[in-house]
């Protein structure tokens, strides 16, 4: 009879896990991660998509807004109405600003489309070698290439994104998603405690219009869930990869 | 208890060894029974050395390890406490008698007056020793405070002008000053911005330390406002300073510096990377200064003596040209926040013999007695690949081809020699333990080649009957020439091959009857990148001096090492290959005769031929004086560099892919998480292969595996 030929037991993964290690609590990374291997092909190495930076700062500059103007003002907040005049033409500024980036990087004919990839040339200064007395900025030295101007983020098929939060507590929600999202098919898993042992929110829901590249993040915060920030990954349920995070700070400050 | 697995380990290099120890820990009780085979009569790889004649070390190059080198620096330190050296007897027996700090460094830049200059640094002590436990490498938001920290000091120090500079210290920054709210420190930001008060280099300074103090919780500051107030930092500040810089040349190499850590923290922030799951990956796509200056580094620089360094130190220069510098932009970022910011002991730690016996002799005697099988004399030629139309199961190896290039006289070959006590390797194999062995020296075959023909002999080795499991731990340089098969079925592979480069390097060591500073360096031992091609980095290493055995000792003793431009490699056998090396190492020759005729000046203002130490020179050819050296061109495809070019990470293959189901790849060029060509990365990946076949060591155990 034949013996079994010795097999190599089937890791628990082949990547390193670079951004959420320090995020979730947990079993030590690699040691119980639930998910499978996944051998395919690496991340999509496009620079990061652009619909996140925009959706970012929208969510936290208008949250923060909405927040000055309907939420009363407690004791501690001294500020007069002039303050809170301030604060609004600076959040409205903000938003404005927000805005106009985000027309900018989902407009499909801005200047930057792809990430810019090259060289930035020979070292300039390096003297030819072999002079005794060399000089700089030596005459075969090809000129640099001209630095590309615009931000390196940004791309006509990121779609869009609505979150709606069902919450009695303040509550901030931070999306970071990866370019080209809006595609996938998605799943959210529970909204883990970034730190101590508070329970997940699980009342979390992702939906994703595909053909009109829209994704609907739907978060249901419980009565008396405990301040701090929960984050979720959002995963490509195809790849198993994760595509994106989901942050919310539960009783946050303003 | 059930008969032990048998891995074939192949190579010899860190990759490779590491694999074997970690297998053969101890506590996995004799579960893997491992055989290491090697082409010619050492182990080292890239890392090999040899006692030549006068038992002076013969290196493939400069080798200094750095201080985060936490997995490399726990391996030996691990090695040396199981061997149990009796320092009576032995001159290195522990540790930290192999590697001693390295911490006066210097590099040089081509100064607006008119000359080269070195600027000198003494990197501080830290506290712990590198391979100590609780090793933590940093989030990125936690490298981006140190990182403002950083310029914050460096600013303070432009600011009080060359008389005091010395007062200020790299520690008088305080990076624990309790940071005021987010909202508070939003709005103080927003108020600076909006009435223009950011004017002068010590308003920047202050808006640093406010920026400090808002990176500590990045996720609550719109990425926004950030981008804007360092955009408004680093106008300024190139308003600011270039009044200084035009007349300060300390103050030029300050904000060179300051100005691309500003980048690097600006890049950070707008390429999102504190939370993208990629890491720093995210922009491996990017040649490094490409990225630098993508986020506002200036062309100075970029081209500083800096950057410069950080080049040379990585061989970053593709096919070796050294007009064509290139390093992905990730990897090298996480390198150097790595290496800046989280080092222990000392920046640089050199050892105090070759590295091959500091380092190798060390782990061939620890594997020997855990009862590691070595075949010397054993080179790689095939990996077959079982039938997949005949075998449902995964692909797996079926078969190993080996060149037995040259029969043994005993039973086993003992490689070592015995240099004052100390195991050391031998520059050359001992022919006498070779059947033929007169002959072989004779006619001088190169047990180190791919493409050597003469051989003795060859040998299969089966799966199932020879070994169970594959650590295919050899250079990248190696793969075409031994995994044919592998690479004819297996696109993966031969992506692999196409975009993960290797280059070629040189160097040549100096043996001198004169004392540096006789040769006109007055600062004392130390390592120099940013030198011109062909020869970028000199260190002095006159420490070696007592290491060796001479009847008059040299005064000093020096490295030197670069890139070596590529060149079409020959045909298969014996004449092309021989020719090819010849070729190339009388190009090295040539190239350094040059370089000590009109550029060592810059460093050696009184440099003469004499200083090289000689018996037989050619009166009337001084330059004759520098055969008597000992140069190498490392082409070779086992000597051949691991690169990390722009793009090339995600060809990667991990030690843990799983394509295979008996075998799994070691070395500097697989995923290997660091992904670089250095000690580090290969030995993470050979901790990586044994947990691919062992589960061993834990993922967890491995320090900076999970680094973003």
């Amino acid at each position: 009879m034949t013996q079994p030929r010795f097999k190599r037991p089937v890791p628990h993964r082949t990547q390193p896990e670079r951004g959420w290690s320090g995020l979730w609590g947990g079993p030590p990374i690699g040691e119980a991660d639930p998910r499978p291997a996944d051998d395919s092909l690496p991340f999509d190495h496009q620079v990061v998509n652009g619909a996140y930076s925009v959706v970012d700062d929208y969510l936290r500059q208008g949250q923060r807004l909405a927040e000055k103007f309907w939420l009363p003002l407690t004791p501690t907040q001294t500020e007069g109405f002039d303050g809170l005049a301030e604060r609004f033409m600076h959040s409205a500024v903000d938003l404005s600003s927000a805005w106009l980036e985000m027309m900018q990087q989902w407009m499909p004919s801005t200047a930057y489309h792809a990430a810019p990839v090259g060289s930035a040339g020979p070292f300039v200064q390096a003297p030819e070698w072999g002079t005794q007395t060399p000089s700089p900025g030596s005459s075969h030295f090809p000129a640099a290439p001209p630095p590309p101007a615009s931000e390196p983020i940004g791309s006509a098929s990121s779609g869009s994104v609505s979150v709606l939060v069902e919450s009695s507590q303040r509550t901030r929600v931070t999306v970071d998603l990866h370019r080209g999202i809006a595609a996938m098919d998605l799943l959210l898993g529970p909204l883990v405690a970034a730190v101590g042992e508070a329970p997940s929110i699980r009342g979390v829901e992702v939906e994703t219009d595909r053909v009109q590249q829209q994704i609907d993040i739907r978060l249901r915060i419980p009565d008396g869930q405990p301040s701090g920030i929960y984050n979720g990954v959002l995963v490509d349920r195809t790849t198993h990869r994760p595509r994106g995070t989901v942050t919310v700070e539960v009783g946050s400050a303003s | 208890m059930s008969q032990p697995i048998k891995v074939a380990v192949i190579g010899g290099g860190c990759a490779a060894v590491t694999a074997a120890c970690e297998l053969t820990r101890p506590e996995l009780r004799g579960r893997y029974a491992v055989t290491l085979y090697q082409m010619g009569w050492r182990l080292g790889g890239k890392g090999a050395s040899g006692r030549g004649a006068a038992d002076r070390i013969e290196e493939h190059g400069l080798h200094l390890w750095m201080g985060y080198y936490e997995n490399a620096f726990r391996l030996m330190r691990d090695c040396y406490a199981e061997l149990g050296r009796d320092p009576d007897r032995v001159r290195i027996a522990e540790w930290t008698d192999a590697f001693k700090p390295a911490s006066f460094n210097a590099v040089t830049d081509w100064s607006p007056s008119g000359a080269w200059l070195t600027w000198k640094v003494m990197f501080p002590e830290t506290p712990g020793l590198p391979g100590d436990p609780e090793a933590r490498p940093l989030r990125i938001d936690e490298y981006l405070v140190r990182a403002a920290t950083l310029v914050r000091t460096l600013l303070q120090t432009i600011r009080v002008g060359p008389q005091e500079r010395d007062r200020v210290s790299f520690h008088t920054a305080d990076p624990s000053t309790a940071p005021p709210t987010p909202d508070a420190l939003s709005a103080v930001l927003v108020q600076l911005m909006k009435h223009g008060v950011l004017t002068g280099l010590g308003a920047c300074i202050e808006i640093v330390g406010l920026l400090e103090a808002a990176l500590r919780t990045i996720s609550a500051y719109p990425q926004s406002l950030l981008a804007r107030v360092l955009d408004a930092v680093s106008a300024t500040l190139h308003r600011e300073v270039a009044q200084i810089i035009g007349r300060d040349d300390e103050a030029r190499r300050l904000w060179e510096v300051a100005d691309l850590v500003l980048a690097a923290i600006r890049g950070s922030i707008r390429f999102r990377l504190v939370l993208d799951p990629r890491g720093f990956d995210a922009i491996d796509d990017f040649d490094c200064r490409e990225w630098l200056r993508l986020n506002g580094a200036s062309e100075a620089a970029i081209n500083s003596a800096f950057i410069r360094g950080l080049y040379d130190l990585a061989f970053a220069y593709e096919a070796g040209d050294p007009k064509r510098p290139r390093i992905a932009a990730g990897s090298a970022l996480r390198a150097a926040f790595r290496a800046f910011f989280t080092y222990r002991g000392a920046f640089f730690w050199r050892m105090t013999t070759g590295m091959g016996d500091a380092v190798f002799a060390p782990i061939y005697e620890v594997l020997a007695r855990r009862g590691v099988r070595f075949e010397f004399f054993h080179r790689l030629r095939n990996v077959e690949l079982a039938d997949a139309a005949l075998d449902s199961e995964t692909s797996h190896v079926s078969a190993l081809y080996f060149d037995v290039q040259a029969a043994l006289v005993g039973d086993e070959y003992s490689p070592l020699c015995d240099v004052r006590g100390l195991p050391c390797w031998p520059a050359r194999p001992d022919f006498a333990q070779l059947e033929d062995g007169a002959r072989i020296e004779a006619e001088g075959w190169d047990f180190e080649s791919q493409w050597e023909t003469r051989i003795a002999g060859t040998t299969k080795l089966e799966v199932g009957r020879d070994f169970d499991l594959v650590v295919l731990g050899v250079g990248l340089g190696v793969i075409p020439y031994v995994c044919g098969d592998i690479l004819r079925r297996d696109v993966r592979w031969r992506a692999m091959i196409e975009h993960v480069q290797s280059v070629p390097t040189q160097a040549f060591q100096l043996w001198l009857d004169a004392a540096t500073s006789e040769l006109g360096w007055n600062d004392g031992p130390v390592n120099v990148s940013g030198f011109v091609e062909p020869f970028d980095t000199w260190a002095d290493m006159s420490h070696l001096i007592d290491e060796e055995t001479w009847a008059t000792p040299p005064r000093a003793i020096a490295y030197f090492c670069s890139v070596l431009p590529d060149t079409p490699t020959p045909a298969e056998g014996p004449t092309d290959g021989a020719a090819f090396l010849d070729e190339q190492h009388r190009c090295v020759r040539t190239h350094a005769i040059d370089f000590l005729a009109r550029n060592i000046v810059h460093l050696w203002p009184r440099f003469s031929w004499d200083a090289l130490r000689a018996n037989a020179p050619d009166p009337l050819d001084p330059t004759t004086r520098f055969d008597e050296q000992y140069w190498t061109a490392n082409v070779r495809p086992s000597d051949r560099y691991s690169q990390s070019l722009p793009g090339s990470t995600p060809y990667r293959i991990s030690p843990l892919d799983h394509t295979y189901d008996n075998l799994t790849v070691a070395g500097d060029w697989t995923q290997c998480s660091l992904n670089l060509g250095c000690v580090e990365a290969a030995v993470m990946s050979g901790m990586l292969a044994a947990h691919a076949i062992a589960e061993r060591p834990l993922l967890s155990r491995i320090v900076g595996y999970d680094h973003p």
